[in-house]
């Protein structure tokens, strides 16, 4: 018989500290322990949806598909710890996450959460957009546990966070899609819960919005919450992951350091193109094949070829790129792209490209692009294209094919340090 | 910030029940000038009909003794139970998606469904009491009994609508079936006829309604002194053990539902 430490009453948002001493003593209790978790669906191959249909076939049976979603899992979750769940579309890890947070109840098992959560599987999940910001706020408050005082006392701060301090009392309806993601996220990340379960939230939102998210990760996690990620990108679990778990077909199939989960995932999963955000780049290309991009390479201003340059200067991005179909004028473009995945330059000989550099099939061209280097400090990714020039179309592309960092000190915080300088004058004095 | 106190689950959910009534409550009269109004509309109108068709065209009305106070009064309970049972009918199916991705007590909903309900009730009753006051009906110690009455009404119609939600879920025809059965209770609750004019037989079957008991008992203590009470109206008093069995069962039975089977319906949404 299934026993679950969050369904000892009937009423079970979530386990406060007041109920839960090892919260409030901050005792060497794991924030979240698994121990032989099973959940089994039966789906029916179709539904019986009526008691008419059950009054006049009453012995029919019908025939069930059972998915396994989570075979024994056991394994524990430490405070503080930023862990995340990976695998493969229906591998059950979105399961696991509901089993977590009580809105599954597991078939045989315990599982134990201690201290508040925050439970996070869709943004903006209860928003009614007839109403106002505010009320929303209230509602998605008392959703996650808050009172109706503490979710009021919060909401400045959370529309501050989201930058939509004007537009409290603007119906959810007239909120553009990036507003609510941006509304519904802060309204998250703002009830002071001890866990936060997420669910791919960064699958929504422009690149802009997955930074901030990734800065309130890295900000929650100093403050020493524990925050569970379920996601396919392998980037953000390394880059933040304390600890990741890896599900096949609700088998544990890897536990443990995230570079290493993420090997196994490469490996059992090869990558899927667009759910991977980080090199190698062998899977991160596309295009036809009427070109081959060979190598990519940085060079200082001397043409010495490096990974890690010193602010300042001028620097190179070389490619060395063969045809092997003729091609009239193809565009060239290289993209730098800072290490949270946004543009941050992006250059392209379209329109500028010398008339007339046509190339036959079997020719091979060096290409050098000089710039001047404004890039902050921090690592950078370069893309590298050649498309069609008659079509939209990419000859090839290889996406984040080469990397290398800037070093220094007097780190701005600013992903680039444009050339500027200041003008004061006095205007008088009173 | 970290205020946030240690709370008990069960505080929580009270909180999370009267946020949803609210919240539900506020929009459907949100930014609406003529918002009372509307949620007097339903049961005046019924009123309207029922009592021109009564004393104008039956010529029923006039020999009973505050006879559209009678009515009035009948028709706001009933309001309430068909609101709460009919709509705590749906709340499980109509919240699906907050139900998947919100981990919550599920009996929050019936609950605040009751709630929001209630509300609409209040801001009746205040027109009941008018037209109490406009008949030259008179405040009595009795009418004490009457707080006691509605607590009664409000509890078993929210356990009831509590018990639908989950019968809803495998049963898609439970709401159209439901719908007769409020009809027929409609009929069968002595609203528009005093239960004295029932004869006895039919008027033992009657009473073994909940719902029939309570409208019977609030005309006795609001309006008539001199009209049947409900144990009055029994044969045998012993009979108001069965309406109160009733309510007693069906609130353990949603008590009983909700902790065990509830959670695991929600699954099969």
């Amino acid at each position: 018989m299934a026993t679950l430490a969050r369904a000892s009453g009937t009423l079970g948002i979530s386990k406060g500290p007041a109920t839960d001493p090892a919260a409030i003593a901050g005792g060497p209790d794991p924030a979240i322990t698994v121990e032989g978790v099973c959940k089994t669906f039966r789906l029916p191959d179709h539904r019986r949806s009526t008691l008419k249909e059950r009054a006049m076939h009453p012995f029919r049976r019908i025939p069930e598909t059972e998915i396994v979603a989570a075979r024994d899992l056991s394994f524990r979750i430490e405070r503080g710890e930023f862990f995340g769940i990976v695998g493969r579309n229906g591998s059950g890890k979105s399961t696991l996450l509901k089993l977590l947070t009580g809105i599954y109840q597991p078939d045989a098992g315990r599982i134990r959460v201690v201290g508040r959560v925050s439970p996070l599987i869709e943004l903006g999940v209860g928003f009614n957009h007839e109403m106002a910001a505010r009320d929303n706020m209230l509602l998605s408050g008392a959703l996650l546990g808050l009172t109706r005082s503490e979710a009021l006392r919060r909401l400045d701060e959370t529309l501050e966070f989201a930058g939509l301090e004007s537009y409290r009392e603007l119906q959810l309806k007239n909120y553009s899609s990036g507003m609510l993601t941006r509304l519904a996220f802060s309204i998250a990340i703002h009830v002071d819960a001890d866990v936060l379960l997420l669910d791919e939230v960064l699958a929504v939102g422009d690149a802009g919005f997955q930074e901030k998210c990734y800065e309130t990760f890295l900000s929650l996690k100093r403050e020493g919450k524990t925050i569970v990620l379920v996601t396919h990108d392998m980037a953000a679990v390394r880059r933040f992951g304390d600890r990741a778990l890896m599900l096949e077909n609700g088998d544990i199939l890897a536990i443990g350091d995230p570079n290493l989960v993420s090997e196994r995932y490469r490996d059992t999963v090869g990558m899927e193109p667009g759910e991977e955000t980080e090199h190698p780049a062998a899977t991160n290309r596309f295009g036809d094949g009427a070109a081959d991009i060979r190598d990519v390479w940085m060079e200082d201003d001397g043409g010495k070829r490096a990974r890690t340059f010193k602010p300042g200067g001028q620097l190179r991005i070389c490619a060395e790129i063969s045809f092997t179909e003729p091609l009239q004028e193809p565009p060239l473009v290289f993209v730098v792209r800072s290490e949270d995945g946004r543009n941050v330059f992006s250059a392209s000989t379209e329109p500028a490209f010398v008339e007339g550099l046509d190339f036959d099939a079997g020719d091979r061209i060096l290409v050098r692009m000089r710039f001047e280097n404004y890039l902050g400090v921090g690592s950078y990714d370069v893309t590298a294209c050649v498309a069609h020039r008659d079509r939209p179309q990419w000859a090839d592309a290889r996406r984040d094919v080469s990397s290398f960092s800037i070093r220094g000190d007097g780190w701005s915080g600013a992903v680039v340090d444009l050339p500027h300088q200041f003008e004061i004058e006095r205007m008088g004095s009173r | 910030m970290n205020d946030v106190e240690p709370r008990t689950d069960f505080q929580r959910a009270v909180g999370l029940t009267v946020t949803l009534a609210i919240t539900d409550f506020k929009q459907r009269y949100y930014g609406n000038a003529f918002g009372y109004f509307w949620t007097l509309a339903k049961p005046l109108l019924l009123f309207g009909v029922l009592y021109v068709a009564f004393t104008v065209i039956l010529d029923i009305g006039d020999t009973v003794k505050d006879y559209p106070q009678m009515i009035i009064t009948g028709l706001v309970l009933y309001n309430y139970f068909s609101e709460t049972t009919g709509q705590g009918l749906g709340c499980l199916v109509g919240n699906e998606s907050l139900i998947r991705k919100v981990p919550m007590p599920l009996l929050v909903l019936p609950l605040a469904i009751a709630l929001r309900s209630f509300f609409t009730l209040a801001l009746n009753l205040i027109a009941v009491f008018f037209f109490l006051k406009l008949g030259g009906v008179h405040a009595t110690w009795a009418w004490l009994e009457f707080p006691l009455l509605l607590g009664v009404l409000l509890i078993y119609s929210t356990a009831l609508g509590a018990f639908l939600a989950n019968l809803y879920v495998p049963f898609r025809d439970a709401s159209a079936i439901w719908e007769i059965v409020l009809q027929l209770l409609f009929w069968t609750s002595a609203i528009i006829y005093p239960i004295e004019t029932v004869p006895q037989s039919l008027r033992d079957w009657i009473m073994l309604n909940p719902l029939a008991v309570i409208i019977v008992q609030s005309r006795h203590v609001l309006i008539d002194p001199n009209a049947l009470s409900a144990t009055e109206a029994m044969s045998d008093p012993a009979m108001i053990a069965v309406p109160i069995g009733i309510v007693i069962a069906s609130v353990v039975g949603a008590a009983l539902l909700y902790r065990r089977v509830t959670p695991r319906i929600a699954e099969q949404l």
